[in-house]
């Protein structure tokens, strides 16, 4: 199977099958020469955890594919630099509804009724949301108050100001965020707001809000 | 010359450390801007102090000489990379890859080109432009090498790549290679930029 999926320039695990590895994970990208019912194969390798799409013109699941990958034991969907319109994207995600996914999107259009989509993957536990992703206050609030199982969260060069941020309160869960560079709220603000955080679930909360930046001449 | 083999710089510098060295170097700036914004620096010294062990004096003094050589701005850290290394190394900084950026469409073939060269250079150390966007904004970290002799250490007290390891022949578990969406890996989706390393002899 590896071997042939690798003809056809599917990625496998990362960097590439080694004899003998299990087959964990598969990247589709722009080279993948891509034929209808290989994605029901690829599904049906009991190993696969991780499934990537990245600058592919492949992004919808047949019906058929769809059933395949959720009944797979994919923890892990990567959907990275490509074009997709919102209902390519909440037909890719809502395969996954039943599943604890790491759900991680980055360099696609994303606006608040991908969120909306999202909102429906009740046991979703890692999210990496696009950066500068055009989400309003509200329905990012919203959103907040509807993911209990949501355990860590990305969202950097954000928009939303401390209104939005406090709406990460809402996340009951939480025990990591990246939060970095938003537009609107100081590195000082956000680290105020994680004590916040922290008080009020009374744990500690792993927190990325520091972008460093250095340049040379 | 003693060399070490312990990593260099897998603890920052304290906020009194970096009072200390805003203070010595007259910056503008307060502490926690020079100290958000000295990557480049001290992955630097890191490297250096890892290849050329006792002759690289302490962080805090180091920024203060090259304060006062005119080798680093007083006010962002902006630092003179290539004569720092020139500077104070017994060799020549060499940035790769040649050809100008590792593939920043591609994030995997940019740590295999990374892999390949530490597997078959095995230099002390590296620093690695882990991410830039292409308009000179962007992260430095430093991978020092284990007593193994093959894999490496990554060092970046500010993320959670620090400490981790990284192995050229198993990029794919490699915490900072790693192809899987991990939302820990600050640099999950982003890939390196260029990677420098001295080249002995002047």
């Amino acid at each position: 199977m590896a071997k042939y999926l690798e003809s056809k320039n599917y990625v496998i695990n990362g960097y590439g099958y080694k004899k003998n590895a299990h087959l964990e994970s598969v990247d589709i990208n722009e080279k993948t020469d891509y034929s209808d019912g290989d994605l029901i194969r690829i599904c049906s390798q009991p190993n696969l955890t991780s499934l990537a799409f990245k600058r592919t013109k492949v992004r919808s699941f047949s019906a058929d594919a769809s059933f395949a990958c959720s009944k797979s034991n994919i923890a892990e969907l990567a959907v990275i630099n490509l074009t997709i319109n919102k209902n390519e994207l909440c037909n890719l995600v809502s395969t996954f509804t039943n599943k604890q996914l790491t759900l991680a999107l980055s360099g696609i259009v994303f606006t608040n009724s991908d969120l909306e989509c999202i909102s429906k993957l009740k046991l979703l536990k890692y999210i990496a949301i696009p950066d500068r992703a055009n989400i309003s206050e509200e329905s990012f609030c919203n959103f907040s108050k509807q993911m209990p199982q949501l355990l860590g969260i990305q969202l950097n060069n954000s928009t939303l100001a401390t209104n939005g941020l406090n709406c990460i309160l809402n996340f009951p869960s939480l025990r990591r965020v990246t939060l970095q560079n938003w537009n609107s709220v100081s590195e000082d603000e956000m680290g105020e707001w994680v004590k916040k955080y922290e008080k009020k679930y009374n744990r500690k909360l792993e927190a990325q809000i520091i972008d460093p930046v250095g340049y040379e001449r | 010359m003693a060399k070490f083999d312990a990593y260099q710089g897998a603890i920052e510098p304290s906020l009194i450390t970096a009072t200390n060295i805003d203070n010595a170097i007259n910056s503008p700036s307060s502490a926690e801007v020079l100290r958000s914004k000295w990557c480049v620096a001290f992955a630097n010294w890191g490297m250096l102090k890892r290849t050329m062990g006792d002759k690289i004096p302490d962080f805090d003094k180091f920024i203060k000489e090259v304060a006062d050589n005119d080798l680093i701005n007083k006010e962002n850290m902006t630092l003179n990379t290539s004569d720092v290394i020139k500077k104070y190394s017994d060799g020549k900084m060499v940035r790769l890859p040649e050809s100008g950026t590792l593939p920043q469409g591609d994030r995997q073939s940019g740590y295999k080109i990374i892999g390949d060269f530490l597997a078959e250079n095995r230099p002390e150390a590296i620093t690695l432009r882990v991410k830039d966007d292409g308009k000179g904004k962007g992260h430095t970290i430093s991978l020092q090498r284990n007593p193994d002799g093959k894999t490496y250490t990554v060092i970046d007290p500010a993320s959670k790549a620090n400490g981790t390891k990284f192995d050229p022949e198993n990029l794919k578990d490699s915490f900072l290679s790693k192809e899987s969406p991990d939302t820990r890996n600050p640099y999950w989706d982003k890939p390196p930029y260029t990677f420098d390393y001295i080249k002995k002899g002047k």
